[in-house]
């Protein structure tokens, strides 16, 4: 299974490209100081705005930094704390939306309430009570879109589990005397992942989006750190003069979150079995197709 | 068999399967002679090639599977030669089909009444569907639906596997086909519906339809069928009326089919 | 001695009143070694009975008994300690088995949770198995998408009486293969119900299948029992059952049963309140059958019917 799986993965040129740029991204991120050419803090004025040159290969910015080692150490603000807020999100909803779809009734509703609860806040009015109270930090919004975002993903596994929950070989598991236990992991839970997967894949790109979009408006990170969104902040004054300075995070922000999307996209068509193959088998019995 | 000149001829039909790593000869040379006004039976057991070969009549044949030879004659005529566009003019008007799977062969999202007024109006244009409600209403009566109205108005995904099948067969019954494919028309049907449907098949073969039928049951075959064609890994391995096959069978498999399943002393 | 009983059982599921029963006041034993058959049209809670006597779901009202013991109030965990000797197989549709797991692991579900088999004797048991149902040690690591219909029905046979359990229900187990599988099939049912004395309740619509093998059978319309036939010989009393009898199909070309207009096609078929649940399609209805609620009666040695025209 897992082999047919992979193999039409690999099959779709968009998904592999997407897996490599993530997982270049990934390696960028963990190696960045050794990747980056220069110190992505290190302030400089005399060698502020410069154009792309063989030295700085995407130009400094105002205060003189290299653009290309900030957009390097940029992948451990952005990409790896969509990563993180995505790992948190799926511990607590993927749980909650098996005890939530496999017990039922009042334990059900709670949970929902809950997640209710989380759902109807809007991200930004949130944000901002956040940033008022406890002052603006990548560390808030984290915590923020962690707060807002588990909930959709335990309502998605919640119906999941819920439609697996009729199917005749859950049953079948209870007639052969399975424990509610192991009828969930090895039953309901195989059946979820790939739904799961494909949903944190995705769910990381839109994290993505979301960090550098508070950032840009200064919610998130905060100067001088090198996050894309704060990088956009800084280009806004020189959108004329050294256009750039915003194009290049942008043009990172759009290849990095199309490359997660192409990525989330394979995997659900590659876990998604066809047709094909099983039709011819069951209309002839051939075992050997 | 009847000795006039068959409605649809199929002449040495080969459908095969190309998988990764062998070709599967679902149809090896299927020769059938379908008449009018007569019930044709293909019985076979499951991966004999009936229904593929019922697909590959209305060339529904989809990769990897491809008609790789023979003739399909309506009137005389090769419908394998014509383009796609003049094939799509035959299906539904002079060839019409039940399918096996009733919930995949309707769509969803469109009332029943209106597969029901489609049926009728691919045939005859000028048919409007205030007229045709009450002879709707009717057949959906013989096939056993006891709430035709209610029907009417539902859509395919409010209705069970049965009623959506008997939803089918209805529509086979207002079509004004010449030719009729039922492809195992009442297999997850009651006893009770299921003679209901075939008496409603053999009304239909009285007003001249040539219906062909798919079953895997002798029952259905020995009380509704004129002539047989018994099928098995592709081929025929017999034929002839439904008479004369039952009173003499002559191939092995056939031999085989007709024991009863006597396992009780 | 019964095996397996269920006492004045009901299951209904919706809470609006009027209550829909799809099981309605069924009484029914079944004895030690028997094949009983049950039979009726779909949405007579024939599949729902089966599933109640396992309890795979939970009964509305009533007693469920199991090898002498009342098992109606059973807890999860204690019903896990007994559920090794009461199996079920099921119709083999696509959603029989789990989509990621290979034949050997749906095999060896029953045994992981009741033996301590090595995984060398789990394996030979495996293989056994399959070889009984006509399948081998090649399908062993296939997944239930790349088999047929006629070998997902005996996975699923195979799993079941993979420990030897002592009922079994067979949820309509031949009705989606063909006349040579069907056979097969129902032989190794039989045969296995011989050498080791199994019990089966028997649920299909195929008449010719529970002529083949039952001993007794039991018809359902709308979730009540009409009638209980001692033998597969024994002739059919209540309307219903003729009707269905009538229904069936004769292999015979030379054979050609009279039309008998058996059932009132017209008419309201919503669920009747009080009164035989037959009688708006029942032509012999009169008053009584209306107003009165039909008991099963005994008519002579083991045949019961539940009509008072008999």
């Amino acid at each position: 299974m897992l082999k047919s799986i992979i193999r039409k993965f690999f099959q779709k040129r968009s998904a592999v490209l997407g897996l490599i740029v993530a997982l270049l991204m990934v390696f960028i991120g963990i190696f960045a100081e050794q990747v980056a050419p220069h110190d992505a803090y290190a302030v400089d004025i005399s060698q502020k705005l410069l154009d792309p040159s063989a030295e700085y290969p995407l130009g400094t910015d105002q205060l003189g930094r290299c653009i290309l080692s900030r957009l390097i150490l940029g992948t451990r603000t952005s990409l790896f704390s969509a990563i993180i807020v995505t790992v948190i999100i799926l511990l607590i909803g993927v749980p909650l939306g098996i005890i939530a779809g496999y017990v039922g009734g009042i334990t059900d509703n709670i949970i929902m309430r809950m997640a209710d609860v989380a759902s109807t806040f809007p991200s930004s009015l949130l944000a901002l009570a956040i940033v008022g109270i406890f002052g603006p930090s990548l560390r808030n919004l984290i915590l923020v879109f962690i707060f807002l975002w588990w909930a959709p993903f335990a309502r998605m596994v919640r119906g999941q589990v819920m439609k697996i929950k009729e199917m005749e070989y859950v049953l079948a598991a209870v007639a052969a005397g399975d424990s509610r236990f192991r009828i969930i992991v090895r039953h309901i839970l195989p059946n979820t992942i790939s739904s799961i997967i494909v949903y944190a894949t995705l769910r990381i790109a839109a994290v993505i989006v979301h960090i550098a979009s508070f950032s840009f408006i200064g919610l998130g990170s905060q100067p001088p750190t090198a996050d894309w969104g704060v990088m956009l902040n800084d280009g806004r004054q020189f959108i004329t003069s050294h256009p750039l300075m915003l194009v290049w995070p942008g043009v990172v922000i759009a290849v990095v979150v199309l490359a997660f999307n192409a990525l989330g996209e394979g995997l659900n068509d590659a876990m998604t079995p066809t047709s094909e193959e099983g039709a011819v088998v069951k209309e002839t019995g051939a075992v050997n197709v | 068999m009847c000795n006039e000149e068959p409605v649809l001829a199929v002449k040495d039909l080969k459908t095969y399967f190309y998988c990764k790593d062998r070709v599967v000869k679902a149809v090896n040379g299927v020769s059938i002679d379908v008449h009018k006004g007569r019930i044709t039976a293909i019985i076979g057991g499951s991966g004999s090639g009936k229904s593929v070969m019922s697909l590959s009549i209305l060339n529904l044949i989809d990769k990897p599977g491809r008609i790789v030879d023979g003739q399909v004659l309506l009137h005389g005529r090769d419908i394998r030669k014509l383009s796609d566009k003049e094939l799509r003019r035959i299906r539904g008007r002079q060839i019409a089909m039940i399918f096996q799977e009733p919930t995949c062969a309707l769509n969803p999202v469109v009332k029943v009444k209106k597969h029901m007024y489609e049926a009728v109006h691919i045939h005859d244009k000028s048919a409007r569907m205030n007229d045709l409600m009450d002879g709707f209403r009717k057949t959906l009566l013989r096939v056993g639906l006891s709430e035709p109205d209610r029907v009417l108005e539902s859509y395919p995904f409010e209705l069970s596997g049965g009623m959506c099948q008997r939803v089918m067969v209805a529509m086979g019954l207002v079509t004004n086909a010449e030719v009729l494919i039922a492809d195992e028309p009442t297999s997850s049907l009651d006893l009770t519906t299921q003679a209901a449907i075939l008496e409603e098949l053999v009304r239909l073969k009285e007003t001249g339809m040539a219906v062909i039928l798919i079953t895997h049951d002798l029952g259905v075959v020995a009380q509704t069928a004129d002539d047989m064609y018994v099928i098995k890994d592709g081929i025929i391995v017999e034929r002839g009326t439904v008479r004369e096959v039952f009173a003499n069978p002559k191939n092995e498999y056939t031999k085989f089919l007709m024991e009863p399943i006597l396992i009780h002393n | 001695m019964n095996i397996v009983e269920v006492k004045s059982l009901y299951k209904s599921y919706t809470k609006s009143k009027p209550t829909k029963y799809a099981v309605h006041n069924v009484s029914l034993g079944i004895e030690y070694g028997e094949i009983l058959g049950l039979v009726g049209e779909s949405g007579c809670g024939k599949s729902t009975l089966g599933a109640l006597m396992l309890k795979l779901i939970e009964p509305t009202k009533g007693e469920i008994w199991f090898d002498g013991k009342n098992i109606t109030n059973l807890s999860f965990r204690n019903m896990r300690k007994i559920r090794s000797q009461m199996q079920i197989v099921f119709q083999g549709s696509s959603n029989a088995f789990n989509p990621y797991h290979t034949v050997r692991q749906i095999i060896s579900e029953p045994m992981d949770n009741y033996t301590k088999f090595s995984p060398s004797e789990k394996e030979r048991n495996i293989i056994a198995s399959l070889e009984s149902v006509g399948l081998g040690a090649e399908h062993i690591e296939r997944y239930s998408g790349e088999l047929s219909g006629g070998q997902r029905q005996r996975i699923g046979i195979a799993r079941a009486l993979i420990l030897e359990p002592k009922f079994v229900v067979c949820d309509e187990a031949v009705s989606s293969v063909d006349y040579a599988l069907k056979k097969q099939i129902l032989k190794i049912l039989y045969n296995l119900k011989q050498e080791k004395g199994f019990t089966y309740l028997f649920i299909s619509h195929d008449m010719a299948a529970v002529n083949a093998v039952c001993d007794r059978v039991a018809v359902m319309y709308l979730g009540n029992l009409v009638e209980i036939l001692p033998s597969v010989n024994a002739p059919a009393l209540h309307p219903y059952t003729k009707a269905l009898m009538a229904a069936t199909l004769e292999p015979d070309p030379e054979i050609k049963k009279e039309k008998l207009v058996l059932f009132n096609e017209s008419g309201d078929f919503s669920y009747p309140h009080g009164g035989c649940p037959f009688q708006s399609r029942c032509l012999q209805a009169n008053e009584k059958c209306r107003t009165e609620d039909q008991p099963l009666r005994e008519i002579s040695d083991g045949h019961f019917v539940a009509c008072h025209l008999i």
